[in-house]
């Protein structure tokens, strides 16, 4: 009987866990983060009583909605160990769909506002976030002190949160 | 630390594809962190390497085998004590519907991304002894719009070829006198094990559930049995990659039980567009599915198309034109064999009531069964009344004295019901 259940969280598991990776993945950024979450979503989801009545279509809506209490829930509460997640009263709210039309929506406020900052803030911002160059690496490329690329990319920041804000407030 | 430099090394953990331990203790650095997260979606995800999901499956396998031995159920926090909250829970919570709900989804998710598939279907027969003989091997190309193209690679009508496209059914016959005898619901007219037609009965199955492991061809299986609203059981072999059914298998009913396989089968974007064409010079006729008469039509000669199948779908009280001066013993037991048998792709013929009355009347003639030919043509018998489920069948010949064969559809009234023989006439 344990076998056949195990056989189970198997077919469970490698026929969602990619979507699920990359929604996490889409929420924290870096792999370390997303695989640690995928994981203890799969354990978390499965390991709840409730779990046998949900529906096989609904699965992956489940996950991500499991998935994205946790991530906040980490972030909340970072020097806890443990969670206080409610799965059950996840699995009576309305569980997340699909938000492809959402992440597009958000890339192109991200790139209208990348293109309001001057050219050297966008420029530090193309080369250690998105290209992910190092410090001193772009220190190199863009011939300034280390130090300065740490100032550039914080002021860079701080004035691309404003200009979000805006974009966002202003497309509401 | 400063925010400056806690930005930047959150930034580097990000870079690395780590979990950033710099914590931000503002609200303004909370945002531009979350800034930070939202720039690097611009990019593709860093993918976890191939492993990834055999480490899930792993871990809480392990955790499992971990707990079971300790009989411990400790909370250490983290992971391993989740796991070990799993361990209890999967026996407690994973003996039931999670396990048949979900093999149906992840077979129906994976027929979903089909959009048409090439395969070598085999038919197989077995008895209680084990002995087996393949019936027929069968080249097929089906696609999800109910087009589709059988060929006969092995069996009883070899290089026959079957063409639908959802609606019609046109075949090309090996040669004039082949299509002469052809019964219209030959073993490739009637499409068995078509992918879509699996899926469909394994979602409104009264149950499913994986029984054990096996091989088809060389590809890992699940092996499923599945009990279907009103009828027997039936075993169906579930590819392991693909999630997609392989094989089925009926019941062991009255000493037979037959067996449909793909031995080979790819997927493709859709079915090459030369095999669906059935213009006038591709040798291809059209048939009749309802498979009354001679149905064999050709579609460039309308005067051949012979009697509409509506006509003798008409609704017919008239009970006397299906009464027999000599009732035949039914044994409905057989009967339910016979149409369960029919129902897994064989005997087709039973579906043809023509071809069931020719082998009324030859076995009338030979008892001791039938060698070659049979003694009276198929074009000798006429369908004198039918309405659906009964239908009477006259039979022009001087070699019998029957002259009329009644039949009635007994398990099952729709187009996949047997005909059985239940009288006939001798008077002329």
């Amino acid at each position: 009987m344990a076998e056949d259940n195990l056989r189970s969280i198997e077919d469970i598991c490698e026929q969602t866990w990619e979507p699920l990776y990359r929604f996490i993945y889409y929420k924290v950024q870096n792999r370390e983060e997303a695989e640690d979450i995928t994981q203890d979503t799969y354990v978390r989801s499965l390991s709840w009583p409730g779990f046998d009545r949900i529906r096989a279509g609904r699965y992956m809506a489940f996950f991500k909605t499991v998935a994205m209490n946790i991530i906040r829930d980490r972030w909340r509460k970072k020097k806890t160990r443990g969670t206080s997640i409610d799965i059950d009263s996840i699995a009576q709210t309305k569980v997340l769909s699909d938000d492809i039309t959402d992440i597009a929506n958000r890339h192109l406020l991200i790139r209208r506002s990348l293109e309001k900052l001057n050219e050297d803030q966008r420029k530090v911002i193309e080369l250690r976030i998105i290209e992910g160059y190092s410090v001193s690496e772009t220190a190199g490329l863009m011939g300034i002190k280390a130090g300065n690329v740490r100032v550039l990319q914080y002021r860079a920041l701080k004035n691309l949160v404003i200009i979000m804000n805006e974009e966002e407030n202003h497309h509401e | 630390m400063n925010n400056v430099k806690k930005l930047s090394d959150f930034i580097d953990s990000l870079n690395d594809e780590k979990k950033p331990t710099v914590k931000a203790d503002s609200e303004e650095l909370n945002r531009m962190f979350d800034a930070v997260r939202q720039i690097k979606s611009l990019k593709s995800p860093a993918m976890p390497d191939e492993d990834f999901p055999h480490r899930i499956i792993q871990n809480l396998t392990e955790k499992n085998r971990h707990t079971a031995k300790s009989g411990k159920r400790t909370w250490a926090g983290g992971f391993a004590g989740i796991a070990a909250v799993l361990a209890v829970a999967l026996l407690a919570n994973f003996a039931g519907p999670i396990k048949n709900s979900y093999v149906v989804y992840a077979v129906e998710q994976a027929y979903n991304d089909v959009k048409a598939y090439h395969g070598t279907l085999e038919v197989v027969f077995s008895n209680e002894a084990g002995e087996t003989q393949t019936q027929s091997v069968l080249d097929v190309w089906a696609d999800k719009s109910g087009n589709y193209y059988i060929e006969v690679l092995e069996g009883s009508y070899k290089g026959l070829k079957t063409v639908s496209d959802g609606k019609n059914v046109w075949q090309s016959p090996t040669d004039e006198n082949a299509m002469n005898v052809l019964p219209v619901f030959s073993e490739t007219n009637e499409f068995i094990f078509e992918l879509g037609n699996e899926v469909d009965e394994l979602q409104n199955a009264e149950s499913a559930r994986i029984i054990g492991d096996d091989d088809i061809a060389g590809r890992p299986a699940y092996v499923m049995e599945v009990t279907p609203k009103g009828g027997l059981p039936y075993k169906l072999w579930v590819d392991k990659g693909t999630k997609i059914p392989l094989q089925k298998q009926s019941s062991m009913y009255k000493a037979i039980q037959y067996t449909t396989r793909y031995t080979v089968i790819n997927f493709a974007e859709s079915i090459p567009e030369e095999l669906l064409t059935v213009g006038p010079d591709t040798g291809f006729k059209e048939v009749d599915p309802d498979g009354y008469k001679n149905t064999v039509k050709n579609p460039d000669k309308p005067e051949d198309i012979t009697a509409d199948i509506a006509e003798n779908n008409k609704a017919d009280s008239d009970t006397a034109k299906y009464t027999p001066e000599i009732t035949v013993d039914v044994d409905m037991d057989i009967e339910k064999a016979e149409q369960i048998a029919a129902d897994s792709g064989s005997s087709p013929w039973k579906l043809d009531p023509v071809y069931v009355a020719q082998v009324f009347i030859s076995l009338q003639i030979s008892p001791e069964g039938i060698v070659g030919e049979y003694p009276i043509h198929y074009n000798e018998f006429v369908i004198a009344e039918s309405n659906g489920t009964s239908a009477k069948i006259e039979v022009i010949s001087e070699k019998t004295h029957i002259k009329a064969v009644y039949l009635e559809k007994l398990i099952r009234q729709d187009d996949t019901g047997i005909w059985t023989v239940t009288g006939y006439d001798i008077s002329p």
